[in-house]
This record gives structure tokens, C-alpha cells and sequence, in this order.
């Protein structure tokens, strides 16, 4: 009798444990992003292999390193990395055709995430834009809709600002970023800084202000 | 350059399955052991990702992305407000219609109305304005509708025919002067016989087989037992 005391007791625990394994599920924080990477994952180039980001207006800008991204990020991801970057200046690149943006600070690549563009009816300008000016809590006069750590663009409206990210999702324009990230890259711009977005389409002319 | 691929696993297990078991703590643990072989077999990129980047660094951009938006993708935005003040403000919005069915039918009921064939119903011996027999049913229920002609009252009994001009539609009510009184049959229906006649069955074969139960199963007892 009790030789078989052993496997009963294992098979026991063995049913907890299958019961537990499949009722629990991880406790998500809402309102939190999938996938959030602090961590000192980059892609440093040689110093004397520095690759250059060309912008549509014929700039050059030389890429010390890049953000160790490991899978596509989803609708609503972002990385943000700024460990052991030194400080430079600060420009942003917007790639509407891949949908990403990312923040370049002395060469090394701080910040990428998932960005809500226009509409085909109402497209996002293509160009090079200085940020014209910053607010932390903006309200759309237009669309009355709160547009927190809005970075204006254009003299129009255009501008980067937190948004709900979310694929199916659309701007009248503007560039919608996820709410934590766009307080980060609040912090780290400042007026006149350049954001370079690049055409949706290659071949379509831009509408440069710089 | 172990170390920071080291702390970079610790940190992500511990975000990702935070409070999972304790088990998954022992993984870092074991991975020290192995250390300088798992930093380097598990880079951050394989290397022909780190060639790939090193050549081109929009290839890096490429592979974070989630892809293009197909071009006339559909897609929400917020409502322009200079559109909304032009629109007029329509009826629902003010008072929002409620998505439950309710029981007040408001759809008209169907046009049909027979008028030349004859009413099976009232078909009988005692086929009038006040009530009716149907062959059949026993007992004749009446509606006896209120004296303000309201709600009609229902008496248990059977099927009885609506009183024409009684409640129902509401109006003015007239009340019957003789209602006819509900009868009661005295001897229940064959199904009631049979139901109740099937449960004293129910009811003895499940004492009987309690009854016998322990006594078949004893001689199988008995043969176990000797071996035991």
C-alpha cells in the first residue's frame, strides 16, 4: 500500500500543477506596451565604417549606432534606449513607408517606435521640418481632441504627438506616437531640432521648409 | 561584453515573467555557470544579421518594421470638429435608443384576416357571441374582463375563447351579465394517469433494486475474499 504512496502523491502534484499552469495567466499592467526593451541592446558600427541616413534634401547624417531591435515591433511598441549615449544633437527621422520613427542623438539611435501617419485623403508631408514648438498638454483646436507632448511642425498643424496606437488607426496627419515615448521624446527635443520624414512613396516630390 | 548580455537575460526574464515560479529564477543562475559560451552563442543578432546591418542600416529598419500600410488601407480618425457643428444633432444621439428588445411590440401585426372561411374554433353546439364548446377540451374558460375594461382576468382551467368586445384592447369593457362558472373535471387526464402510474413504477423498481443490490453482489465477495 504505501509503496504506492509516492506515485499518488507525484501524480497529485502533478494535477496542482497542471491546474495551476493552466489557469494562470501573467498579470499584464494595463495600459503598458508589449514589449518594452531598456536594456543596452545596440548595434555599434566601427568608427570608421560609420553608415549615412541620407534625408530627401540631400543631408547626410552619420549613424554610430543603432537600437538592437529583435523581432518587428507591434502597434503601440516602442524602444527607448539612451544609456551611455553622450549628448549631440538630436534629430528624428520618420520613415512613413515602414511606419517606424526613430531618434538619433550624437549618432546613436535613443528611441524607435510604431507611428500612426495620415490618410491617404490626408497625407503627412514629406520633408525636412524643424520643430516649430512643444507643448505638454495640447488640445486640438481643430479636431478637439487632446494631443499630449505635441511637437508642432508645420504652421498648419502638422505635428508629433501621443496618440492611441493601434493598427487600422489613421492621423489627419499629424504623427501619432505611444503616450510614454512621446513624453520621452519630449524631453529630449527642443525647438528647432530636425525631424526628417521621409516620402511614403519614393518618387513623390517633398515639400522641404528647412 | 558577457556581463551586459548576462544582465540584459536576468533583466528580461525578470520583466516578462515576473512572479511566474521561482523556477525561472534558476535559469540565470544556471546560465552563469555556462556564461562566456551563452554570451557568445546567443548574440543579440546572428552574424549574417550584424553583416546585413553593418552593410546596410536600412536593413535594421526593415526588420523592426511592421510592414507597410497597404495603400487605401481603411482607417479611423478622430471626427473633425468644424464637421461636427455643421451636422445636425440627430434625435438618437440626444436620447439614445435602447439596444434591449422590449415587450411593447410597436410594429403593426400582419393584415390577415380571413372573412370568408369559417371559424374552426367556434364551430359547436354552443357556438355564440359569449363563448363556445370546442370538441375536445373539457373545460370552457371564460375572460371576464374588469369593470374598466383593462386587463382581462385569467382563470386556470383550460382554453376558453376571448369574449368578444371584453379587454384585451382596452375600451370600455361591458361586463357579461351571466359569466358561465369555470368547471373542474372531477377525473384527471389519461397523460396525468399515465405519468403518475409511470412514477410509482420509478419509485418501486428503484426500492426493489436497493433492496436486492447487496445481496447479488455478496457470493462476488466471497470469492475475493480468500484471495486477499
Amino acid at each position: 500500500m504505501w509503496r504506492y504512496a509516492v506515485p499518488v502523491a507525484a501524480l497529485c502534484i502533478a494535477g496542482i500543477g497542471i491546474a495551476i499552469g493552466a489557469t494562470y495567466t501573467p498579470a499584464e499592467p494595463p495600459g503598458r506596451p508589449a514589449f518594452v526593451s531598456h536594456v543596452d541592446g545596440r548595434i555599434r558600427y566601427p568608427a570608421d565604417r560609420y553608415p549615412m541616413l541620407k534625408t530627401p534634401d540631400g543631408v547626410e547624417h552619420p549613424v554610430h549606432s543603432l537600437l538592437d531591435v529583435r523581432r518587428p515591433l507591434r502597434f503601440g511598441d516602442y524602444v527607448w534606449n539612451e544609456k551611455g549615449v553622450p549628448s549631440g544633437p538630436v534629430w528624428v527621422r520618420v520613415d512613413l513607408a515602414k511606419q517606424t520613427l526613430s531618434v538619433f542623438r550624437d549618432g546613436h539611435e535613443i528611441g524607435t517606435a510604431i507611428i500612426l501617419f495620415g490618410t491617404d485623403g490626408k497625407p503627412t508631408p514629406a520633408g525636412t521640418f524643424p520643430v516649430m514648438a512643444k507643448a505638454a498638454t495640447h488640445r486640438s483646436s481643430l479636431y478637439d481632441a487632446p494631443m499630449p507632448f505635441m511637437l508642432r511642425l508645420t504652421g498648419d498643424g502638422v505635428a508629433i504627438h501621443a496618440s492611441n496606437v493601434r493598427q487600422g488607426s489613421a492621423t489627419h496627419g499629424c504623427i501619432g506616437i505611444p503616450h510614454r515615448f512621446a513624453e520621452l521624446l519630449f524631453g529630449q527635443i527642443s525647438r528647432g531640432d530636425q525631424v526628417v520624414i521621409l516620402p511614403l512613396d519614393p518618387g513623390q516630390p517633398t515639400a522641404s521648409t528647412a | 561584453m558577457g556581463n551586459i548580455s548576462l544582465n540584459r537575460t536576468v533583466r528580461r526574464r525578470r520583466r516578462s515573467r515576473k512572479g511566474i515560479s521561482k523556477a525561472w529564477a534558476v535559469w540565470p543562475a544556471a546560465l552563469l555557470v555556462v556564461g562566456g559560451t551563452y554570451a557568445f552563442s546567443s548574440s543579440p543578432m546572428g552574424g549574417k544579421a550584424i553583416a546585413a546591418a553593418l552593410a546596410d542600416p536600412l536593413s535594421v529598419f526593415a526588420a523592426r518594421s511592421p510592414g507597410g500600410r497597404a495603400p487605401g488601407a481603411l482607417t479611423q480618425t478622430k471626427p473633425s470638429r468644424t464637421k461636427g457643428a455643421q451636422r445636425p444633432v440627430e434625435l438618437a444621439e440626444v436620447f439614445p435608443s435602447e439596444r434591449v428588445l422590449s415587450n411593447i411590440r410597436t410594429r403593426q401585426p400582419d393584415e390577415f384576416a380571413p372573412a370568408d372561411l369559417p371559424d374552426a374554433l367556434f364551430v359547436g353546439p354552443l357556438a355564440g357571441p359569449v363563448g363556445g364548446a370546442v370538441p375536445g377540451i373539457d373545460a370552457i374558460t371564460p375572460i371576464v374582463p374588469t369593470g374598466t375594461g383593462g386587463v382581462p382576468i385569467f382563470t386556470p382551467g383550460g382554453i376558453g375563447p376571448i369574449v368578444p368586445g371584453g379587454g384585451g384592447g382596452g375600451g370600455t369593457g361591458e361586463t357579461p351579465t351571466e359569466p358561465t362558472t369555470p368547471v373542474t373535471p372531477s377525473v384527471p387526464e389519461p397523460t396525468t394517469w399515465l405519468m403518475m402510474i409511470a412514477g410509482f413504477f420509478a419509485v418501486g423498481s428503484a426500492l426493489r433494486a436497493r433492496r436486492h443490490g447487496p445481496a447479488m453482489t455478496l457470493p462476488v465477495q466471497a470469492t475475493i475474499t480468500p484471495l486477499a
